[in-house]
């Protein structure tokens, strides 16, 4: 997992498989940067492979517990092997499911660290 | 009462008591006297006393009874009588005794006593009666005043206080009559009043004032006037004497009106002395009062009678509303007299320099005007009136004068008049203030009449003008002669008034005049007028000559001058000589049933009416001989028009029939013939023909008279061949005409018979009869000679032209049978099989006979149908047998034509072949043997209609029976030797293809069409010992057996090369090698092909060859254009080398032989592109897409070249199916993950369809190892497999399955599953569950590899 920070936002981009032998430290590692921030963005944009048990969790990390006020959106790119899985769950139903990265934190982040990356 | 009239009669009338009369009066006095005389002489004597008193008593009761007068005549006789009675001798006469005289005296005095005490008696009565009467008198005057004034009183009218006058008066005053008159002028005139009784004097009779009557006298002097006596009277008033013989007195009174008298009354009275002076008082007082009733009512009168004025001038205006000026000048001087009773009104008209009078109204009894009324002075009232714009008056001399200006439009433009003569003083301001009304009104009335006048002008003159419109319309709308004469009649009706008239025209000759048109008269009536000479007494004729206008007005003078008309019951003429051009062309006459004059507007009219209907007449007369010589024209040119169409229809006539329907339809429509008949006579003197019948009746026939004409017993027959018509044949005639009898039993009762005459030569008859006898008249004979003589040419003509015609015909079908002959050898050279030459024979056998060639096979011993053509294929039999009875067979055998003229009468043993054959009349069969050398190669067979199988023919299908036998020989030869090559090369094909496992494989060779020989293409599939396959597809140069032997040689050397190697270089370069040691090392194309059906790896060598198709299951089509090298036999040293690629699974491999894309239409670049594309497009089951493929590249419609064709499929199931057993823990999923993945790459499947199949596995996978409880022995066995173009996927344990209690994925995997294959089926079994997915491929993979590889 690769974490970045934009101003407040905090941008975690995943990599390889999101399965049931890796949701739940993958999804563990997200619960703990949401609580840090109030807005944060899950990259799926180099994960090769979701199964159901992933995709569950990214609905858990969606959808944070009591108490945590952190708003969490995806990433997926338009030409990612994923989108159909994706679009079979619904996950833009419960989080904002952005293109880019860049996109993502135009609709979360207020803070000028990102503007100047903006294209 | 009584008193007053005594007193009134005087003398003895007033000594007598009552008004007895005078007998009475007298003579009972007398009576009583005498009595008293006697009655004393018969009691006592006359010497006593006594004797005197009865005489006294009858003298006192004569006093009393009648008066002083009688009573003295009784004294008289009494004593007169006593006087002779008391003389002695009694009765003489002469002095009495004295006593006797002393009682006589005493007597008398004593009775004069009586009679003077009477008198005095009588006197004072009469006094006391006088003042009795007096007082009466007085009284009754009073009271008749009374009542007369009261009477007036209540008389309105003039009329009502004359009508009192004239019945009081007399009454009141005793007359015996009463006469009233009014002054008039200086006349005094009698008025009638109604109610009134008779007047003394006749009412409405005029008396000058001068007269000496006592009424005018008054009237003139206003003072009474009167005479008590006759005397007096005749005296003093002699006029008025004679007028009232009757009258004893008479007495008149003026009546006065403002002291002026206006009249007079007369009383005549049948007494003389009869009125008093009081009397005159009296009647001058009625008089007096009567005048000023009179006043009175004449004020009231002339009051009402202005009131009345001013309604009827209010009224004036409206009531003149649609009069004309002229009559409107009258009606307003009328209503203006009578408006204000005036005498006399006119009215004026202000000119520039003075006043014309344009109307004037006098009373019915008025006289000249007096002065200062006339014209002349009133000129002065007139122009004051003028200047002033003011009503002018004037009063004095005998009358007045009022002038009044009437506005109107600009101006004054009119003064009215009026005119008294009466008055002496000036109109009254109340008349002249009505005279200004009417004046107003008159104005109006004036304008409204000038402007209808106007109008009604303009309306008449555009009346005028549309009515002459209107005939000049209907003139140009006559065309003839007639038209134009009734249009002018009507016209002139229309303007005149009247409903009879007449119309001539001068004919050319101008002496004469003809009746065109003619409307009211019975016919007989104008019979004579047909035509008459132009100066026959007629007013048409009149009219004509003098060229004017002729009017009579009286039947008088009509009677006189123009006798003849008294046929028309006409009171009264008038003619209108009809001008055109300045010279007269006919008359219009009009007559009326009434004398009347023509106007002159009329006469203008009926003129304009006159040179119209000239001009017209005169057009139409041009009009009438254009349209007579139109007719004629169009006749002639019918008539023409008929014989050119005739002549014409003959003339393109070019057969014999055409020309006889001609000749024969123009006679019975132009005569109306019944029947027609047209023969032709032979020159060479053969039998004369019926050529044609026209008509609805049938004819016996002629043939056999005319045949024999020329020496016919009859002259008029013989005379027809010298070309004489002959009408009406006579028995003579008849009888050489074969008898009339067969002529009149068809009902033809008139025939003639007509020559048709050719150079000179009777050629024909044309025989027309009619059923009426009077058939032949002149013009149909005349009609028919015509037809005849233009009928005898062209049927000469038609005759030598059919003539012509079948001369040329025969030449012609000659020239045909050479340009069929050598178009059949043609054709017969160029065709090489049997069927071509049957065909050739069939197309050129005879125009309209059915060609059908047999070969013969002297293998089968048959005959075989080998070539057709015609319209029937009953007579065609697809073999015939040597033992058949047949005509073929015995032509065949015999070697000579068989012939069946009709399929009536046929040799009995062809009876069973006949009897197939429907039909039979006319039709024929013709069998001729086809021989070459010695052989017997087959049978013509020609069948034909005897009529069109000429000599001709017959020979024709002989040469061409000679001919095609030369060709069938040649073409049997032909075919035998590529029957050879055929066979040979079909048995070096391989009759079935080795079964490979995982390769579907199917094959095509296609010979090429007939005429192309046969080629050296083959194709091969050999099974290598590696267990690889070799496919072949090859190509020899050349064609025929020799192609095919080497086509043959290389595939045996080609099957020995691959037993011992599988790579298509060493077995190209080997076969090249042995093909270049061959003695005539031919040439060939080559591809050889192997595909290792285990790694799928194809190697290829194509010499020369088109490179094979590879078609993706995608449908990815691309060419293997590796391995490419030269062709077989080029170079024998060349080293092939191979190049390779992997196939697919479901990939297909396409060999062929350049047939498939090469043909002469197309280029092969074309062509290959057409088959990359085909072959794209169409995916399906192997033999049915080669099938595809080939169908859309040489299509149904044949090709050139020959076509082999090789295609292989690889089967997808040659993929070994990927069978896993994995354990129950999680951690295994990916290895399972991984080993599916690759095998489906292996299976060439990538993209989402790998994608989901991984996943939704993985999902079933975990599935299972997370819920089925399974023990660490057992495992979750997976199999993934082909199905088709589909993945199988089957995941099953054989655990017990339990719904977990929390799932991880909350039942997410299942809904993945189910979205991502295409079906899933999930079995729960007792001992454990099955979850079966299938995934239909997508076919989205891009496909890679197959151009890389080189």
């Amino acid at each position: 997992m690769l974490v970045r920070e934009h101003g407040a936002t905090i941008v975690a981009q995943l990599e390889g498989n999101l399965d049931r032998l890796t949701v739940s430290r993958i999804r563990k590692d997200l619960a703990a940067l949401a609580r840090r921030t109030p807005s944060l963005v899950v990259d799926l944009g180099r994960v090769d492979f979701v199964d159901s048990a992933g995709l569950h969790g990214l609905f858990g990390v969606a959808r944070p517990p009591g108490g945590v006020d952190c708003r969490v959106s995806f990433v997926l790119p338009g030409d990612s092997p994923l989108t159909r899985v994706f679009d079979i769950v619904r996950l833009s139903d419960v989080a904002p499911v952005h293109r880019t990265v860049q996109s993502a934190l135009g609709g979360t982040a207020t803070a000028g660290g990102s503007a100047g990356r903006r294209v | 009462m009584a008193l007053v009239r005594r007193a009134r009669s005087g003398g003895l009338a007033r000594l007598t008591v009552t008004d007895r009369p005078a007998l009475q009066a007298y003579g009972v006095p007398v009576a009583l006297a005498g009595a008293s005389l006697g009655l004393a002489a018969a009691t006592t004597g006359w010497n006593e006393n006594a004797f005197y008193a009865p005489m006294l008593a009858a003298v006192t009761l004569s006093v009393w009874y009648a008066g002083f007068a009688p009573g003295m005549l009784a004294v008289v006789v009494s004593w007169v009588g006593a006087w002779f009675a008391i003389q002695e001798p009694r009765w003489s006469f002469g002095a009495p005794d004295g006593s006797l005289a002393v009682s006589w005296a005493l007597g008398l005095g004593l009775s004069l006593l009586i009679v003077a005490w009477g008198l005095a008696t009588q006197l004072a009565q009469t006094r006391a009666e006088g003042r009795v009467r007096r007082a009466e008198r007085a009284r009754s005057v009073t009271v008749a005043a009374q009542s007369l004034t009261s009477a007036l009183s209540s008389a309105v009218t003039p009329s009502d206080v004359a009508a009192v006058l004239v019945e009081r008066l007399p009454r009141v005053l005793g007359a015996s009559g009463c006469a009233l008159g009014l002054v008039e002028g200086d006349a005094l005139v009698i008025v009638d009043p109604q109610g009134a009784p008779q007047q003394s004097l006749a009412p409405g009779r005029r008396f000058p004032l001068v007269t000496r009557a006592p009424i005018t006298t008054a009237a003139r002097s206003g003072k009474p006037a009167f005479a008590r006596t006759r005397r007096a009277f005749e005296r003093d008033f002699p006029d008025g004497a004679l007028l009232a013989p009757a009258a004893a007195g008479a007495l008149a009174v003026p009546l006065l009106s403002s002291g002026t008298p206006v009249g007079a009354i007369g009383l005549p009275f049948s007494r003389r002395n009869a009125f008093s002076d009081e009397t005159v008082e009296f009647a001058e007082l009625a008089a007096e009062l009567g005048g000023q009733a009179l006043e009175r009512a004449r004020l009231y009168e002339r009051e009402r009678a202005l009131s009345a004025g001013l309604d009827r001038v209010a009224r004036l205006v409206p009531r003149l509303g649609d009069l004309l000026p002229d009559a409107v000048a009258a009606q307003l001087c009328h209503e203006a007299r009578a408006t204000l009773d005036a005498d006399e009104v006119q009215l004026w008209a202000v000119m520039d320099d003075g006043f014309e009078r344009i109307e004037r109204d006098a009373a019915p009894a008025a006289g000249p005007l007096p002065q200062p009324a006339r014209d002349t002075s009133v000129a002065r009232y007139l122009t004051e009136a003028v200047e002033h714009g003011r009503p002018a008056r004037s009063s004095g001399g005998g009358g007045s004068v009022l002038c009044v200006p009437v506005v109107s439009g600009a101006g004054v433009e009119h003064v009215v008049s009026f005119h008294w003569r009466t008055s002496g003083q000036a109109p009254a301001e109340s008349t002249v203030a009505v005279a200004r009304r009417f004046a107003e009104q008159a104005g109006l009335a004036l304008e409204q009449a000038a402007r209808r006048e106007a109008q009604s002008a303009a309306a008449r003159s555009a009346a005028e003008t549309r009515r002459l419109l209107d005939a000049t319309a209907s003139f140009a709308a006559a065309t003839s002669v007639v038209d134009v004469a009734d249009a002018t009649l009507g016209e002139a009706f229309r303007a005149l008034g009247t409903d009879a008239g007449a119309v001539v025209r001068l004919l050319d000759d101008g002496t004469h005049l003809e009746l065109v048109a003619y409307r009211g008269y019975e016919a007989d009536a104008v019979a004579p007028w047909q035509r008459f000479p132009v100066d026959a007494p007629m007013p048409l004729a009149e009219a004509v000559r003098r060229n004017t206008l002729v009017a009579v007005a009286s039947r008088d003078e009509l009677g006189r001058r123009f006798p003849s008309l008294d046929a028309t019951s006409s009171a009264s003429w008038v003619s209108v000589p009809l001008v055109a051009a300045g010279s007269v062309v006919g008359a219009l006459g009009l007559s009326f049933s009434d004398p009347r004059m023509v106007s002159e507007e009329e006469r203008e009219f009926l003129l304009s009416i006159a040179r119209q209907a000239g001009q017209a007449l005169d057009r139409s007369l041009l009009f009438d001989e254009e349209a007579r010589a139109r007719v004629r024209a169009e006749r002639m040119a019918r008539k023409l028009a008929q014989l050119h169409a005739l002549a014409r229809t003959m003339g393109q006539s070019v057969t014999e029939n055409e020309v006889v329907d001609a000749i024969a339809t123009e006679v019975v429509r132009g005569a109306q013939a019944d029947a027609v008949d047209v023969y032709s006579i032979p020159a060479e003197g053969g039998a004369a023909t019926r050529l044609g019948h026209g008509g609805r009746r049938t004819t016996p026939s002629l043939e056999p008279a005319l045949a024999a004409a020329s020496e016919s017993p009859s002259e008029a027959v013989r005379a027809l061949m010298s070309g004489v018509p002959l009408w009406q044949p006579d028995v003579d005639d008849w009888q050489a005409l074969g008898g009339r009898r067969a002529w009149e039993e068809n009902g033809l009762a008139a025939i003639g018979l007509v020559p048709l005459a050719a150079a000179g030569r009777t050629v024909g008859v044309l025989a027309v009869a009619f059923e009426r006898h009077d058939g032949l008249d002149e013009p149909r004979r005349t009609f028919i000679e015509t037809v005849a003589r233009q009928a005898g040419i062209p049927l000469e003509r038609v005759r030598l032209l059919e003539r012509e015609r079948a001369a040329r015909q025969a030449a012609e079908r000659a020239s045909e049978r050479t340009r069929r002959l050598q178009q059949v050898t043609e054709s017969l050279a160029a065709a090489l099989t049997v069927d071509e030459v049957a065909r050739a024979v069939a197309e050129a056998g005879p125009a309209d006979g059915d060609v059908v060639v047999y070969t013969f096979d002297p293998g089968q011993g048959k005959l075989e149908l080998a070539g057709a053509a015609g319209d029937t294929d009953e007579a065609r039999a697809a073999t015939i047998s040597l033992a058949a009875a047949h005509p073929a067979v015995d032509a065949l055998r015999r070697r000579q034509p068989v012939e069946l003229r009709s399929l009536h009468v046929v040799p009995a043993r062809y009876r069973p072949f006949v009897g197939s054959l429907t039909g039979g009349e006319g039709r024929g069969l013709l069998f001729i043997p086809l021989g070459e050398g010695d052989r017997t190669l087959g049978v013509l067979q020609i069948e034909y209609t005897p009529d069109a199988l000429g000599d001709d023919e017959r020979g024709l299908a002989f040469t061409l029976a000679r001919q095609s036998a030369q060709a069938l020989d040649r073409a049997l030869l032909y075919e035998a030797e590529r029957r050879t090559a055929e066979t040979l090369q079909r048995s070096m094909l391989p009759d079935v293809l080795p079964v490979m496992e995982g390769l579907a494989s199917t094959a095509r060779y296609i010979p090429g069409s007939a005429r192309v020989d046969v080629g050296g293409d083959w194709y091969d599939m050999i099974a290598l010992a590696d267990g690889s396959v070799c496919l072949v597809v090859g190509d020899v140069v050349g064609k025929g057996v020799t192609a095919a032997a080497t086509m043959a040689q290389l595939r045996n050397g080609l099957r020995a090369i691959a037993l011992d190697s599988s790579d298509p270089a060493v077995i190209v370069t080997k076969l090249n090698r042995l093909l270049t040691g061959l003695a005539e090392a031919p040439f060939a194309t080559l591809c050889v092909v192997t595909i290792d059906s285990s790694t799928l790896e194809l190697r290829i060598v194509a010499a020369g060859h088109p490179p094979p198709l590879v078609v993706s299951q995608a449908g990815d089509a691309a060419y293997l254009e590796s391995g490419r090298g030269l062709p077989l036999g080029v170079e024998a040293d060349t080293t092939y080398v191979s190049g390779q690629t992997r196939l697919e699974p479901g990939s297909t491999v396409l060999l062929y032989t350049d047939g498939l894309v090469e043909r002469r239409d197309r280029p092969l670049d074309q062509g290959l592109d057409l088959l990359e594309t085909t072959a794209r497009t169409l995916a399906d089951e192997l033999s049915t897409y080669v099938d595809g493929v080939l169908s859309a590249m040489i299509g149904a419609g044949g090709h050139g070249d020959d076509v082999a064709v090789l295609a292989v499929r690889i089967d997808q199931s040659l993929l070994e199916p990927l069978e896993l057993a994995i354990r129950p823990e999680s951690h295994a999923l990916p290895l399972m993950r991984a080993e599916l993945e690759r095998w489906l790459a292996d299976a060439a499947v990538a993209g989402s369809d790998a994608r989901d199949i991984v996943l939704a596995t993985w999902e079933a996978g975990a599935n299972a190892v997370e819920h089925a409880h399974l023990s660490p022995e057992e495992t979750v066995r997976v199999r993934a497999a082909f199905v088709r173009d589909a993945v199988e996927v089957e995941v099953s344990d054989s655990g017990r399955w339990k719904e977990p209690e929390q799932r991880i994925d909350r039942g997410l995997g299942l809904r993945l599953i189910n979205e991502l294959m295409t079906d899933l089926t999930v079995e729960r079994e007792a001992h454990g569950t099955r979850v079966l997915m299938r995934r239909q491929l997508s076919r989205e993979t891009p496909s890679n590899g197959l151009g890389s590889d080189g």
